[in-house]
């Protein structure tokens, strides 16, 4: 079973990924703002991808990006944004995903939570997306 | 990123429950089997309608953003034809669900103008958005023609019940200078505010025309002629 950390602000949509990601088979930590998420990824060695929101409380998503790629625990898990924030609008373009470990970008106006399903499978059994 | 103005932490408030709305109506028409027809038709309104209204948001930021030259505007040519055509196709099970077509109509094989693909996008699909809501005919034809210069591309709503006075409001709305979004009067013209806005910080303009059994809002870009680069 592969797990997943998703970092998502909000209770309910995460709620929402939480079960529909579970229904599909992975296991999932839930952390809701940065420094929660770091701490989660120091004591769990066995987290297979990240999800993460852009805009969390007190950090942004690229700040938090840099630490991930500077950290021991997770420089080399895979990233999946999933913002509001389209990706042209972000700027994280599929250009800068290399040095930020980014292995997709979903924009939530616009993929659904199969999406993030379909995707994570992808990622975590290193195929193309 | 960039430092968020008070409208975009508004937009990003906005959009997380309508994403909310519209995953959940996702989930469920996951599951059709456990829904009357009657609830699938009203989940797959409520999907539909809560896309739209996530676009309509980030359009009206796009505009609130080139107002506040807070947008990087980068102009390139664009092929209309293609963009008009992913745009129908997003707006298809809107369309379909209101029982229209989208046809699109070009004269020439290629037209390629000189725009911001992502603002051209939005000003479309507020156009066509508008045209879906606001036809009494089951087509929306979306034409586009070289003149000199310049492309026009329309959006034809046939069977349109305009009154006399009605078109001199449209025309009143779409002319003259782009306004601040505090100026714009009425709750109905957002639409019409965001794709003037938008077109006119691309040099182009907006106008109304009338044709046969109907009227046209028309946007006038610069042609490219750099299509060998498409």
């Amino acid at each position: 079973m592969a797990t997943v950390l998703l970092v998502e602000d909000d209770k309910w949509l995460g709620d929402l990924y939480a079960d529909v990601l579970a229904e599909a088979g992975f296991r999932v930590l839930r952390s809701t703002e940065a420094a929660e998420a770091l701490l989660t990824l120091q004591n769990d060695e066995a987290i297979d991808a990240i999800v993460l929101d852009l805009f969390l409380p007190q950090h942004n998503g690229i700040a938090l990006l840099h630490e991930l790629r500077t950290s021991p625990f997770a420089s080399q898990i895979p990233v999946i944004i999933q913002s509001s924030v389209s990706m042209q609008r972000s700027g994280l373009t599929p250009a800068t995903w290399p040095s930020y470990g980014i292995a997709a970008y979903l924009c939530k106006a616009e993929r659904r939570p199969p999406d993030l399903v379909r995707t994570l499978k992808r990622v975590i059994n290193n195929e193309t997306v | 990123m960039q430092a968020i103005s008070p409208l975009t932490a508004a937009a990003h408030d906005l959009k997380t429950p309508l994403a909310l709305i519209s995953g959940l109506a996702a989930v469920l028409l996951e599951s059709p089997d456990s829904l009357s027809a009657r609830q699938q038709e009203y989940v797959e309104r409520i999907l539909l309608s809560s896309d739209r209204m996530l676009r309509v948001v980030q359009s009206l930021v796009d505009a609130y953003r080139v107002d506040q030259s807070e947008f990087q505007l980068q102009l390139e040519p664009v092929n209309a034809k293609q963009l008009i055509e992913e745009v129908a196709h997003e707006l298809h099970p809107y369309s379909t669900k209101m029982g229209q077509e989208i046809a699109v109509s070009m004269r020439q094989r290629s037209v390629v103008v000189v725009a911001n693909r992502l603002l051209l996008g939005e000003a479309l699909f507020n156009l066509i958005d508008n045209a879906i809501r606001h036809s009494e005919s089951k087509r929306i034809v979306v034409e586009g023609k070289g003149l000199y210069s310049l492309t026009r591309l329309s959006v034809v709503n046939k069977g349109s019940r305009l009154t006399a006075a009605d078109l001199q409001n449209l025309e009143q709305r779409l002319g003259g200078e782009a306004q601040p979004l505090q100026a714009q009067a009425g709750t109905s013209g957002i639409g019409l505010y965001i794709v003037r806005q938008l077109i006119q910080a691309m040099g182009g303009k907006v106008g109304l025309e009338r044709v046969k059994n109907g009227t046209g809002i028309y946007l006038d870009l610069h042609t490219s002629t750099q299509l060998n680069l498409l």
